[in-house]
């Protein structure tokens, strides 16, 4: 029967609750191979649509998982013709599995996100009345879109070195700032006992020094933080 | 090696990781991790990206919504008319 691989953590700690059920109501249970633990289920098919439920059924199952350990999440869908294959590829891929477990070691993800002001400006449509106008909204929008990545850049710096000098972050990854884009969005890897510290040095570093709204969830499974270098 | 120094018994309480956020946004970031992060070691993911590029939108669009009403709210209190200009503020004491 194909097995559903939700995530990894070092071998040695408690097993799921047998009453812990995963995507499509299906038992979890543990699968130890090579000094690790995949938490897995059986499914009837190797293919996995997605849906709300069955997303929210695959963080929960690793949210339980974070209660024992600091899981290597696995990304949603991923279907193993059984268990020998899954017992394989931890063994194939051990070295990088424990890497990745040692880099978020003791840590959860915040999910930051800085709202950019000024786009208003440059969303209209472009005035047809005369080629000067035309050229004057162009100039506008350049100078809009330049101040947004400026101040996309100067937040940027500013968050960083607030949580880096608070000592409440271990990583920071930034997403690409596109054009036009309404936010500015970061994943903090962050120690679990200071998940309030960092909630406050952010909010105090964009809310009360930089005056704009920030948004904040979590805590999350290190899921960014393990994205890198997949196959 | 590393093994080793993983295997921590500590069991975290539930209250330190309990999830927080705006609903619509937690919703939106749950799905975003879920389908989108997170290691692959099989190579054989099988979802369709253009659910996970909907999301992406659905998210977007909350927070344009979001963003608007604070750009309008500014707006208002600053009684400008180039009140969309962006204004970048300067730290405090920097």
């Amino acid at each position: 029967m194909p097995t559903y691989l939700y995530c990894i953590i070092p071998a040695g700690h408690e097993a799921p609750a047998a009453s812990r059920r995963g995507v499509d109501g299906a038992p979890v249970r543990e699968l130890c191979a090579s000094g690790l633990a995949a938490w897995v289920s059986d499914v009837p098919d190797t293919t996995m649509s997605p849906s709300v439920s069955r997303a929210r059924a695959h963080d929960d199952v690793v949210r339980d998982a974070m209660a024992r350990a600091t899981p290597v999440p696995a990304r949603f869908g991923q279907v193993l013709a059984g268990d020998t294959p899954v017992a394989a590829l931890l063994d194939e891929r051990r070295e990088s599995l424990l890497e990745s477990l040692e880099r978020v070691y003791g840590c959860v993800e915040m999910t930051v996100r800085v709202l950019l002001a000024g786009q208003g400006a440059a969303s209209g449509p472009a005035p047809r009345e005369s080629g000067s106008a035309y050229l004057r909204w162009v100039r506008e929008r350049q100078q809009v879109r330049q101040a947004v990545s400026d101040q996309a850049e100067f937040l940027r710096r500013g968050v960083a070195r607030a949580v880096e000098e608070a000592g409440v972050v271990r990583e920071i990854v930034w997403a690409t700032v596109a054009p036009g884009a309404r936010s500015l969005e970061a994943a903090h890897l962050v120690p679990r006992a200071l998940i309030a510290r960092h909630r406050e040095v952010v909010r105090a570093a964009v809310e009360r020094d930089y005056r704009m709204k920030v948004m904040l969830s979590g805590p999350w499974a290190p899921y960014t933080f393990c994205s890198a270098g997949h196959e | 090696m590393a093994a080793l120094s993983l295997r921590a018994r500590r069991r975290v309480t539930d209250d330190e990781l309990e999830l927080t956020g705006d609903d619509r946004l937690v919703l939106g970031d749950l799905l975003n991790h879920v389908l989108d992060k997170g290691i692959v070691i099989s190579g054989d993911v099988t979802i369709a990206v253009a659910d996970i590029d909907l999301i992406r939108v659905g998210l977007g669009i909350y927070i344009t919504a979001i963003q608007s009403e604070l750009d309008h709210a500014a707006a208002r209190e600053r009684d400008k008319p180039d009140a969309d200009v962006p204004v970048l503020h300067h730290p405090r004491g920097a």
